[in-house]
Formats: structure tokens, C-alpha cells, sequence
């Protein structure tokens, strides 16, 4: 899962016009002084600011800390820079005409860090796992959220000793999608998985670095001497040594952190740390990589609980979000103000029906909330308190709804709480960026009621697991309307047809005011003397996206002395 | 013989207090009301929850809870921190935290000794005079800003507008000396400022008070010279009052490297502290409250019987303070 | 008296200002703290409308270090008072009636004392600050109240000591003994001969320990447990930390505001604590 937000957005002129930017200062920096000589060896510290809760199915690692995790862990597909999935681990995927049927085969002489090789096996085993199958059988932990995620499967059987075949309830025309997750479905040793406990502590990967040792607040990796993949010349990988990650949960420590030299680079969010971005990026002795505006930060509205089971209130809500001051104040003009639920370069994109800001209309709104229930529009806004810019941001929100007469208590939480408290939802309202991408794989999970699409035959239908098929939808709501949409879309193949019934989905959503949003969120990595970022290519060829919210790949990263 | 029992008691008095400390942070944490194991594995199951009950004594009173967490304190289990991903042994932590606030204390106290010294001897013997005035002055103003705020400006200008010393973390000197101390600077100028201030006016006080006397009149009489009259006459007996004040300054030092070591990301004692706050680590806290307490009343212990042997006066003067 | 030097009058000042703000604050034509100038982030001290300039936020420097100086001296002011009154009866009840009730106050206060301060405080606040039901958030009132009642418990065992110690020194003298064969009561005692000689030393200990209290709020809201939506000077410098390399005036601002009241109040406890010195030595 991504973590608390509080902020991020734009167009697509001026994303592209800044992710354009950013990868050409890049390259022509890197290129200039590094006649791309990869020079072994060194440890560095990278500053992050998510923390490390564990390592299993359940632990969601957020963003930066996610990017720490994947030097550990790989995926069994990789997106590319043009958006498109391509396989990674896996050899490939080949899907049957109706879409409902994929065959997924592993690349042959992979090994996992305890030796292990990846086969068809593994793959089943994690897919298991990621369903829920192995936690029921009392095998494996649970499989937290990814139970919902991977809900629509109806069956997977190993179809021979490199490949398994998924069987999907409802047509899924772009699975992979499903299958990475966002990169956050790893492949991971089977002997991981079912150690039990020691699952969470003990993580087992592919990847180029392996696990040396972890706290909640930092994580060490030694280079892989194993690696499966090579550089361009054929030489080993990773260059690196190794890699400490640090938590640092404020953004100034991480801004001096990088000056100073006390840390390679350093991971930021536009969410709250938009000014440190963009002094950092316009700072000619450090390369800042940012990443499109395709985080799309949400306000959930949770439809079970006073006062947001009435439209009145969700309308009066999000009519009052001046997301143009916010844009100016919070964002120091990074990215743009959204028109819809998502960023302009998302498939669902639209907007019609978006409750955009109307100072007037939120006061009508919240005014039509008191007739219709006899009280005033108050709700408690929880945010984490750790930072002082989440803090400058949860002021700013706050002060924009009692402009509309609502009144608004704030509650500072830790985001251990926010997450729990978020999945079952019990927060009257929460900001959590969950959605991201071009695509609806990450989308739209937290938008429909029931992931198994109603599957009765689903092995956890019956079980107290169910709950894991709508957990994700944390505004809880149920709109039939929308969901036949966002499904008919997902297992439609033509393109233009796909892509209306997803608008049609969305503005469905929009109208309906199921959540709302203030700005969309950036990404951006700062390195010091680091050589090599966004350099190497995918095993399938091509590279992969430069920088996203899970930051850069290590791989092929080098201390440029 | 007296001597004795009369150690005995004293001891016996921190024994009290330290048992009431910690018994009254236990209570402290029984009087949230919200249901510790609930904030302790907030994503765990109702069973898991049960289970940990059980473990720490929560499903007991508090007088039992208090009972089964003194008797694990005093075998050295001082709880765990707990995240959804398993959980970490605070001992662990400790053992990793202490020596890196111990060094830092020491550090501190010694560089802020080995200033205020120089500058509380010539401030008293130039009392009055310009030098003093200057010293007095200067070090009045810097004594009212706070050490974050020194520690955030020095940051900025040492660290990030200079970039002549690391802004964060810390390195041990198995891994490099200098490493170590490079890292180790700005906190502890951040937080002696303050204690150079304090520790200069006392001096400076305590050797006007002592230049008054007859023996030092005498001394100067017999044509000692004033260098010598005031290092051996007037600054040894000063010096006890010093010490002391340096020992008591202890408690106020471990507050400030709370913050201190939050912003510097040192990871010490202090910044155990604030993580089990903001973390929400309430068995943490109380142990780390109770090891630190514990540490400090030792300590004062052992301050006390240094100077009661060095000068029966103090010993009698703090005992009735 | 003896004339006031010119530091004193500046500290007198000084505190006056501080002190008026704090009751008339609200009535002075200054901006609203809450206002964010969304063209003025930022901007310098001096600017056109913006005396101390803004914050990077937009809000008004001026405004909110005003509104600032009531929360802090507030909280300050009511710690230190409460603190002082609790530990000032407690600790002259104890130095007067000896025996039991002495010893298990000394206890207590030493109980308080063998924690450091922000540590206790730390403790208290993050355990009183804390609700029921998750969506109900605590309110600002309430921490300012969790905030002023930690304080205080900081403050009662050091007041607590030095007038307790103070009583001792006092209550041996031949005037209370001479009341005391005169058959006066303890409490007439106590309130015609005790306090009145007891009070200088707290009053100078008192503005001290407002200082103390002052850096104490600060700290707190550096480590996120101050008062979130409520401007205190602490809370200011919690916020302005991020700014300092971007706009170091944000940060300066509330700490040239918090330095000089520090000065002030740890300047004047010395002035009356000389001045007893002086008194005392006469006596």
C-alpha cells in the first residue's frame, strides 16, 4: 500500500514538460561527466522516509521503502517506461482468446538467494500465498490486502515444471497488470513463505541485493554475488556493495543529509516535501529524478458511518477544496490542479461529474446537510503528526472546510494506526494515496465492493477471509452502477470501447462523490555522486520507467567518485 | 560505623525512589484508556492480542502488571517493541542505544568542562573588567537558546551551506575514529552551549567567594604568584561545586539529547524515547524511562559519595538540600 | 532600591510587552494567524503587509508569533503558578510539621526529580493526550490542559524543594520560635512569618523555571507532541525547522521572541535573587 498522503497533481503538459525535464538534465548531467565507466564496489546510506514493517504477504512496504525491499525482491513482470508490461522474472505470459485463461512460464536458471531455483513450483506457491490459499490450509501468514487484489482467480494449477495457468473468474484483458501489482507481487522463496513467523523478518528473494539485517527504522543489503542478470558487457551485477536504507521521517534531515554527504541520495513525495523537490532539483550539484504526476492521492469518505452516508456531506466536502491555493501553497506550483479522481494520463480519466471547488456550493451542501439531519457537518480529519509539513498540511484542509462552515477536529495518529484503522475503514474520513498508474490494475481494487466479482465458487467465499474481497474499497461503499462499468471495461479488448466504459465508470464515481482528492503526487530521488541510475535495461529489453514511487533500481547504480 | 548506615540509608532511600518511579509510570500506562494491546499490535488478531495479554500482564491488575514487569526488569527482559512484522527486543535496542548517549554526555560534559574552565577563571579574576563583562555577556545570551535551535543553525551552516561535517547518524570508533567525531560534533556543541554558561557563571561565583578569603589574602601576602593562588587556592575548592553541578546537570542533559538525537538521527537513548512516543511502544517506554532513571540516580549515588569523601561539606550540604 | 540597570529595564519591557500581548494580543489589528496569503509565501521581514514577512505556508509571521506569545506565556504562566503554588504548600507544610509527613514529601519529590524533565513530560503527555474513540480527536483545549497539567507535575518537586529548604533556614529563626511560645498557631505562623520570607526565593526561582517551562513547549512540539492546530512559539519552530534553509526567517522569528523572554525572565530571577542575597546577608 502507498502511505499517508496529503498532496500532489497536475496536467499532462506540465508533467510531461517536468518528467521530460528531469530525465533529460539527467542524462545530459551523467553524460557529461561519466563516460559511463561503472566503477565497482562502496556501501552507501540512502534516506527514505517509510519505515520497514516486514517482509511478508501482509506487510505492505510503502513507497521508499518499498524501493529498499525490491533491491531485495523482484517482480514477476516489469513495466516498461512506455507503461507496458513485460515479463521479468517470468518468461512470458500468453493468454487465451476469451481472456480469461493465462499461461505464465518462469525464465529458466533464476535461483532465489538461499539457492533455490525459481520454477513453476514457486510460482505457484506464491501465488497461493498471495491468495489466501496457504493461510487457510494454516501453511503461511495471511496474505493481508493482497487477498483482495488477486480475488478475481478462480483456480491455478501448475501446467509443468516451469509454468502454472491462471484461471480468472471475469475476462481480464490486461492480467499482468493484476500480476504486478504495482510491483509490489515479488517473487519470494517458497521456503520464506512457509517459515511462518519468521516470514515477516526473513525476506528471501531474487533480487541483486540479499537481506543482511532490518529494524523498523532501517534496512541493510549486501550485494548478491549470484545475480541473474548482467550489464551490458556481460559483467556481474550489482555494482555496489552494499546498501543501508534509513528512516528519516522528516524532509530537511534528508535534504542535509544529501548536501552534507551523509547520504548518497535521498527518496522524496511531492505529497508534503514539494518545496524540498524543487530546491533540490533546481540545485545544479545533485541529480533529482522526478516522476509523473501518476500518484493519485485520494480523501476517503467512509460511506458506513455519520456524517459521509449523505451525498450532502461528501458534495459540501469536496466542493471546498481550493485545490488551486493548495497547488500555490502546499505544492510551490508542482503539477497541476485535478479535474478528475485520477491524472490525465490514467485510462479512467475524466471530467465530467468531478465536484471541483465552489465555495458557494459547499456551503449550500453543508447547509442541506444540517436540514437533512438536523445537525451541523463536523467530522475528525486523522494525519500523521510526525512531520512538520504534514502538520502545515492538515492545518491548510481543515481551515479550507470550516471556510465552508463545517467544523473539523484534526487527530494525530501514527500511521501504524492509519493503516490499521483503515483496513477494515473506522476513520470517518482518511488521506491515503492508493491509486496509481496508467492503467486500472491499482485502481481498481479500491473502487469496487467485491474483488471475486460475486465468484460463489471463490475458495475463500466461504470463509472469514471474505472480508479481504472489498477491503480495499476503504470509502466502503457499494455502487452497482459503477462496478458493472469497471468490469464490463476490464474484459473488454477494443481499446476505444474499454476506455469508455471506464470514463463512464469514473464519472459514475465522481458524481456519486464515493471519495475525493486535493492534488495528485510526484516523486523524486536526489543522489550525490552516484553513476548509472536508469541505465540498465530489462531482460525482456527496453528500460524500465526512470523513477516512480518505489524510486530508481538499484542494480546498476555505482559510486561515481 | 556511622558512615556506613549511614550509605545504608541512602541507599535504601534510592531503592524507594526508583520503585516508586517506576511504579508510577506503570500506573501512568494503565490510566490510557484505550486498550494497550490494541495499540501495541494494532493489526494482530483478537487471539494474538489475547496472547500478548498473557505475555506483558495486561489481563492482571495494574499492582500485578507492575509486579510481572519489575521482576522481568530485574532479570534484564525489558519488553519488546512490537510492528506488524514481528518485534524487536527493546534490551537490543538499549544495548545499542546507550553507549552512543553515554559517549555523547561525556563528550558533551567534557568539552563543556574544558571551556567553561578556562573562561570561569579569567572571568573571576578579571571580574568586573571588560574580559568578564564580555564572557558574562555573551555567554548569558547563548544560555537562552535553546539547544535545538543551536542545533538546527548549525546544521544549516556547518552542515549543508559549508558541508564540512555529517548531518546525521552515527559511526562507532571500531569503524573510524574520525568518522566518529566528525559525526559526533555538532551534537555535542549543540548541546553544551548551554552547560558552558552555566557552569562559568558558578564558577566565576564561587572563585569571587573564594578569592575573599583570608587564606587567599595570606597567600597573596606570602608573595605567591597569582597564577599559582588562584589554580591551586581558588579554583580546587571551587572545582567541588562544579562537579557537583556538572553531575546534577545530567538529568536536564539527558532531556535535551532527546531532542538533540531526534534531530541529529543518532539513535541513542533519547531518540528511543521519542520513537517509543511516537510509536506508541508503551512497554518500551517504561523501561526506557525506568533504565534511565535508574542511570541517573546511580549516578547522582556515585557523585555523592565522590564528593562526600573529597569534602565532608558537600556531603552534608546536599544531604540537607 | 536600588536603581534598575539598563538590562533590567529591558527585561522589564520586554516581559511587559510579552505580557500585554498575551491579554491584549487579540484586540490589536494584526492579521489573523489562520490567514494563508497564497501570493506571499515566503516572503522576507519588512515587506509590504508583512512586518516579520510569512511563512512558507503564507501565514503572517507578525500575526502568529503574536498569537504564539499568548499559547507560550499562557501555558508558561499558569505551569509555573500552579506548579508553584502546589509545590510551595506542599514543600513549607513538609519543612514545617517534620517527621513522616517531611519525609514522604522529600521522597515524592525526589521521585519527580530522578526523571529529567522533558522525559516526564514527554511521558505525561503522550499518555493523558490520548481518546477513547478513534474519531474523536483530542481537542485543542485539551492538550493546551494536558500540556499546562504535565508541566506543572515538572515543576512541583523543584519548587517544591527550594521552598521546603527555604522553610527550614526560616522556621529556625528566633521570631518564629518566639511566635510559636507565644501560642500562635501554625497556620498563622506559617502565613505572617513563612511566606513572606519564603516568597522572594520562589518568585526568583519561578521566573527561572518560566524560562524552563518556555524550551520545554518547544521542545515537545519539535517531537510532534505540542498542540497541532494552535500556534505556540514551539509549534512555530516545529514548522519553520523545514523552512530554515528556504526562509530562515520563519525560524528566527519565534526564537529571537522565545531567546529574549528567556533572557528576560532568567535576568530578572538573578536581579531578585541578589537582592535577597543582599537582604540575607544584612539580616
Amino acid at each position: 500500500m502507498n502511505k499517508l498522503f496529503i498532496g500532489g497533481r497536475r496536467k499532462v503538459a506540465a508533467v510531461m514538460a517536468i518528467a521530460l525535464v528531469a530525465s533529460l538534465s539527467q542524462v545530459t548531467t551523467s553524460g557529461a561527466t561519466a563516460p559511463s565507466v561503472a566503477k565497482r564496489g562502496g556501501k552507501i546510506t540512502v534516506g527514505i522516509f517509510d519505515s520497514f514493517p516486514g517482509f511478508c504477504m501482509a506487510d505492505n512496504l510503502a513507497n521508499s521503502a518499498l524501493m529498499a525491499g525490491r533491491t531485495i525482491y523482484e517482480t514477476w513482470v516489469e513495466q516498461r517506461s512506455d507503461g507496458k508490461i513485460v515479463p521479468y522474472v517470468l518468461k512470458s505470459f500468453e493468454s487465451s482468446a476469451d481472456k480469461k485463461t493465462w499461461l505464465l512460464t518462469v525464465r529458466d536458471g533464476v535461483k532465489f538467494h538461499d539457492g533455490t531455483p525459481v520454477d513453476g513450483a514457486a510460482l505457484f506457491t506464491n501465488l497461493a500465498a498471495l491468495r489466501g490459499i496457504l493461510t487457510l490450509q494454516g501453511r503461511a501468514p495471511s496474505p493481508g490486502t493482497a487477498g483482495g487484489f488477486t480475488a478475481n482467480i478462480a483456480s491455478v494449477v501448475q501446467a509443468g515444471a516451469m509454468s502454472v495457468q491462471v484461471t480468472l473468474y471475469q475476462a481480464e484483458s490486461d492480467y499482468p497488470e493484476s500480476l504486478y501489482a504495482s510491483g509490489r507481487f515479488f517473487a519470494r522463496a517458497p521456503s520464506q513463505i512457509l517459515s511462518g513467523a519468521k516470514c515477516s523478518t526473513t525476506p528471501i528473494g531474487t533480487g541483486a541485493f540479499k537481506y543482511v539485517s532490518h529494524k523498523l527504522t532501517e534496512l541493510v543489503v549486501a550485494a548478491n554475488p549470484n545475480y541473474w542478470r548482467k550489464d551490458a558487457k556481460g559483467g556481474k551485477l550489482p555494482y555496489l556493495d552494499g546498501i543501508t536504507f534509513t528512516f528519516l521521517p522528516d524532509a530537511q534531515p534528508r535534504v542535509s543529509g544529501v548536501k552534507s554527504g551523509s547520504l548518497a541520495a535521498a527518496m522524496f513525495t511531492s505529497a508534503t516535501e514539494a518545496k524540498q523537490m524543487l530546491s533540490l532539483k533546481n540545485n545544479s550539484k545533485f541529480k533529482t529524478i522526478i516522476s509523473p504526476a501518476d500518484y493519485y492521492g485520494s480523501i476517503w469518505l467512509n460511506h458506513k458511518i455519520a456524517p459521509f452516508s449523505s451525498k450532502n456531506a461528501r458534495l459540501a466536502v469536496s466542493h471546498a477544496l481550493d485545490r488551486a491555493k493548495w497547488l500555490k501553497v502546499r505544492q510551490k506550483g508542482l503539477g497541476a490542479v485535478p479535474d478528475s479522481i485520477v491524472g490525465p494520463n490514467n485510462i479512467m480519466y475524466t471530467k465530467k461529474g468531478y465536484a471541483g471547488y465552489n465555495l458557494a456550493l459547499a456551503k449550500k451542501f453543508s447547509a442541506a446537510y444540517r436540514t437533512e439531519t438536523g445537525k451541523a457537518l463536523e467530522f475528525t480529519f486523522p494525519y500523521v503528526s510526525a512531520s512538520a509539513d504534514s502538520t502545515a498540511s492538515a492545518i491548510l484542509l481543515q481551515q479550507m472546510w470550516q471556510a465552508a462552515g463545517m467544523k473539523v477536529n484534526l487527530l494525530s495518529v501514527t500511521t501504524a494506526e492509519a493503516i490499521q484503522k483503515a483496513f477494515p475503514m473506522q476513520f470517518q474520513i482518511l488521506p491515503l494515496l492508493l491509486m496509481e498508474g496508467t492503467s486500472v490494475g491499482f485502481i481498481i481494487p479500491f473502487v469496487v465492493s467485491d474483488m471475486s466479482g460475486g465468484n460463489p465458487a471463490h475458495p475463500l467465499a466461504k470463509t472469514p477471509l471474505r472480508i479481504l474481497y472489498g477491503i480495499l474499497n476503504i470509502s466502503s461503499f457499494k455502487d452497482e452502477v459503477s462496478e458493472k462499468l469497471i468490469f464490463a471495461g476490464r474484459a473488454e479488448t477494443n481499446l476505444v470501447k474499454k476506455k469508455k466504459l471506464y470514463q463512464q465508470g469514473m464519472q459514475r464515481l465522481q458524481e456519486e462523490v464515493h471519495m475525493t482528492n486535493i492534488a495528485f503526487t510526484q516523486y523524486s530521488l536526489t543522489s550525490n555522486k552516484l553513476g548509472g541510475i536508469g541505465k540498465l535495461g530489462l531482460a525482456a529489453g527496453g528500460q524500465r520507467r526512470l523513477m516512480t514511487n518505489f524510486g530508481i533500481d538499484w542494480t546498476g547504480v555505482y559510486l561515481d567518485k | 560505623m556511622a558512615k556506613i548506615s549511614f550509605w545504608l540509608q541512602r541507599l535504601a532511600q534510592l531503592l524507594i525512589v526508583l520503585l516508586l518511579v517506576t511504579f508510577g509510570v506503570s500506573m501512568l500506562l494503565r490510566l490510557i484508556p484505550v486498550d494497550l494491546a490494541t495499540v501495541l499490535l494494532p493489526v494482530g488478531s483478537e487471539s494474538e492480542r489475547a496472547v500478548l495479554r498473557a505475555e506483558i500482564g495486561l489481563d492482571k491488575g495494574p499492582i500485578a502488571y507492575y509486579l510481572q514487569w519489575l521482576g522481568d526488569f530485574v532479570q534484564g527482559d525489558f519488553g519488546k517493541i512490537y510492528f506488524s512484522g514481528g518485534t524487536e527486543e527493546v534490551s537490543t535496542h538499549l544495548a545499542q542505544a546507550m553507549p552512543r548517549s553515554m559517549l555523547l554526555m561525556i563528550y558533551t560534559q567534557v568539552f563543556a568542562l574544558a571551556v567553561a574552565i578556562p573562561l570561569g577563571v579569567i572571568s573571576a579574576y578579571r571580574a568586573g573588567r571588560r574580559a568578564d563583562r564580555i564572557i558574562s555577556n555573551t555567554l548569558f545570551t547563548f544560555s537562552s537558546v535553546p539547544s535545538f535551535a543551536i542545533a538546527l543553525i548549525l546544521i544549516i551552516i556547518v552542515g549543508t551551506k559549508l558541508a564540512w561535517l555529517p548531518t546525521l547518524g552515527y559511526v562507532t570508533y571500531s569503524e573510524g575514529f574520525a568518522e566518529h567525531f566528525k559525526h559526533m560534533i555538532m551534537p555535542v556543541l549543540a548541546l553544551s552551549v548551554g552547560l558552558i554558561a552555566t557552569y562559568t557563571r558558578l564558577l566565576r561565583a564561587d572563585m569571587i567567594a573564594a578569592l575573599r578569603e583570608d587564606y587567599v589574602t595570606m597567600a597573596a601576602s606570602k608573595g605567591l604568584s597569582d597564577r599559582r593562588i588562584l589554580w591551586r587556592h581558588v579554583f580546587r575548592p571551587s572545582s567541588i561545586t562544579l562537579f557537583t553541578s556538572a553531575a546534577l546537570s545530567m538529568g536536564g542533559l539527558i532531556g535535551g539529547a532527546i531532542v538533540i538525537e531526534t534531530i541529529f538521527a543518532t539513535y541513542g537513548v533519547g531518540f528511543e524515547i521519542f520513537a517509543a512516543i511516537s510509536g506508541r511502544q508503551y512497554v518500551a517506554l517504561q523501561s526506557t524511562v525506568a533504565v534511565i532513571a535508574l542511570f541517573y540516580v546511580l549516578f547522582n549515588l556515585v557523585v555523592d559519595i565522590a564528593s562526600g569523601f573529597v569534602d565532608p561539606r558537600t556531603r552534608d550540604r546536599r544531604v540537607n538540600a | 532600591m536600588r536603581k534598575f540597570t539598563i538590562p533590567t529595564w529591558f527585561s522589564i519591557s520586554w516581559l511587559g510587552l510579552m505580557f500585554f500581548f498575551t491579554i491584549f494580543g487579540w484586540l490589536l489589528p494584526f492579521k489573523s494567524w489562520t490567514t494563508v496569503f497564497e501570493d506571499d509565501l515566503g516572503v522576507a521581514p519588512f515587506s509590504a503587509g508583512h512586518l516579520f514577512g510569512t511563512d512558507t505556508n503564507g501565514y503572517d509571521l507578525l500575526a502568529s508569533v503574536v498569537s504564539g506569545t499568548r499559547m507560550s506565556i499562557f501555558i508558561a504562566i499558569t505551569a509555573v503558578g500552579l506548579g508553584g503554588l502546589i509545590g510551595s504548600v506542599l514543600g513549607i507544610t513538609a519543612a514545617f510539621l517534620r517527621g513522616k509527613v517531611d519525609t514522604v514529601m522529600v521522597t515524592l519529590f525526589n521521585v519527580g526529580l530522578s526523571v529529567p524533565n522533558l522525559v516526564l513530560a514527554l511521558a505525561l503527555v503522550s499518555v493523558l493526550a490520548t481518546n477513547l474513540d478513534i474519531n474523536q480527536a483530542v481537542p485543542t483545549w485539551r492538550r493546551v490542559m494536558v500540556l499546562i497539567i504535565a508541566l506543572t507535575i515538572v515543576i512541583i518537586p523543584i519548587l517544591g524543594r527550594i521552598a521546603r529548604g527555604a522553610t527550614l533556614s526560616w522556621s529556625n529563626r528566633e521570631f518564629v520560635t518566639a511566635a510559636r511560645s507565644m501560642g500562635m498557631r501554625d497556620r498563622n505562623i506559617i502565613i505572617r512569618h513563612i511566606v513572606p520570607n519564603v516568597l522572594p526565593a520562589l518568585i526568583a526561582v519561578g521566573f527561572l523555571a518560566i524560562g524552563v517551562v518556555i524550551i520545554a513547549e518547544a521542545a515537545l512540539s519539535i517531537l510532534g507532541v505540542g498542540i497541532p492546530d494552535g500556534a505556540s512559539w514551539g509549534g512555530m519552530i516545529a514548522r519553520g525547522r523545514n523552512d530554515l534553509e528556504y526562509a530562515p526567517h520563519v525560524l528566527y522569528v519565534p526564537l529571537v521572541f522565545l531567546a529574549l523572554t528567556v533572557i528576560s525572565t532568567n535576568h530578572l530571577g538573578d536581579v531578585i535573587r541578589s537582592g535577597l542575597d543582599r537582604r540575607e546577608s544584612k539580616v
